[in-house]
């Protein structure tokens, strides 16, 4: 099985969620232990779709991150339908959205790495991280119990 | 040779993507211009509402075997192909995937009755207007999918 957690618009919430997943940071973890995750960081535009390997867990199973910039039930939608038609289960690939709250926030993350305030939109990473910490820890629980 | 997956799309996979799965499987006579009923015919047709945006249409399968959809991607059409490219390769099906745009195809009129039937929901104004500009743009799709089957062929 092959885990993908899909971000909209940066990085922050699926890396962390992918993190937590393969056990690589304390729950809950502190600005610094986020900032050393692979890919903590906004995206862009070059990124778009792309899959960023992320580790094995310890079931064995491949973890991987894509973010995208609008409209990722069409991504899912995209993905779910490809392994259907190809008689592949959809158990395959499991997709976990990690959206802010607002999806507004995104953008300002984006608008800050613009300018070149890399810390700030770090800094803004990690708050959506901890607003959304209990949903991100009850989805990766959800998803390991389903594997198992 | 493994079987390939011809992904034809466009915004709303509602019109352009849909012409050209149909032309690719010879559903539509390539060598003439396709009536107004002919092309309500086709299933899909004017018929993609945006819940279906992004879920590949299955049309069938071409005479080398290879399987034919059409898909919407709304603006996204890029993303989509590296993101499906980047699943393929995670199960097995790494380089199958043709991904075929369909939108450069488009006219002004297809784009008009297109908003204006699907977006608005105004189908008895949208519809003739998008059927007439599907035909004015049927040359071109034509054209297009005649270079992917040559492609195919090769």
């Amino acid at each position: 099985m092959k885990y993908l957690y899909l971000g909209l618009n940066d990085f922050y919430l699926s890396s962390a969620a992918a993190a937590m997943h393969l056990e690589l940071v304390p729950v809950p973890p502190d600005y610094g232990k986020l900032r050393e995750i692979k890919h903590f960081r906004p995206f862009c535009r070059c990124d778009e779709g792309m899959f960023l390997r992320m580790g094995t867990d310890k079931r064995g199973n491949e973890v991987y991150l894509a973010a995208v910039s609008a409209h990722p039930e069409i991504f899912v939608r995209g993905l779910n339908s490809l392994l259907a038609a190809c008689g592949i289960p959809p158990a395959e690939v499991k997709i976990i959205l990690c959206q802010p709250e607002n999806p507004q926030i995104g953008r300002i993350v984006s608008l800050l790495n613009k300018l070149g305030l890399r810390a700030a939109a770090d800094r803004l990473g990690a708050g959506m991280v901890r607003n959304r910490l209990s949903d991100l820890k009850r989805l990766i629980f959800m998803q390991k119990t389903v594997s198992a | 040779m493994a079987q390939k997956l011809i992904i034809y799309h466009c915004y709303g996979g509602a019109h352009s993507s849909v012409v050209a799965a149909a032309i690719h499987l010879n559903k539509l006579d390539a060598k003439r211009i396709p009536t107004t009923e002919e092309l309500l015919s086709l299933s899909l047709f004017d018929r993609q509402t945006k819940d279906g945006h992004g879920r590949l249409n299955y049309y069938g399968c071409d005479e080398w075997g290879n399987m034919v959809f059409s898909v919407g991607c709304r603006s996204k059409g890029p993303a989509m192909e590296t993101f499906l490219s980047n699943a393929a390769e995670l199960v097995g099906l790494s380089g199958r995937l043709i991904f075929v745009d369909t939108l450069h195809c488009v006219t002004f009129k297809m784009r008009l009755g297109g908003y204006i039937s699907r977006r608005l929901g105004l189908i008895k104004i949208g519809r003739p207007l998008v059927a007439s500009g599907t035909r004015a743009a049927f040359p071109r799709l034509v054209e297009l999918v005649g270079r992917i089957k040559a492609l195919l062929q090769k």
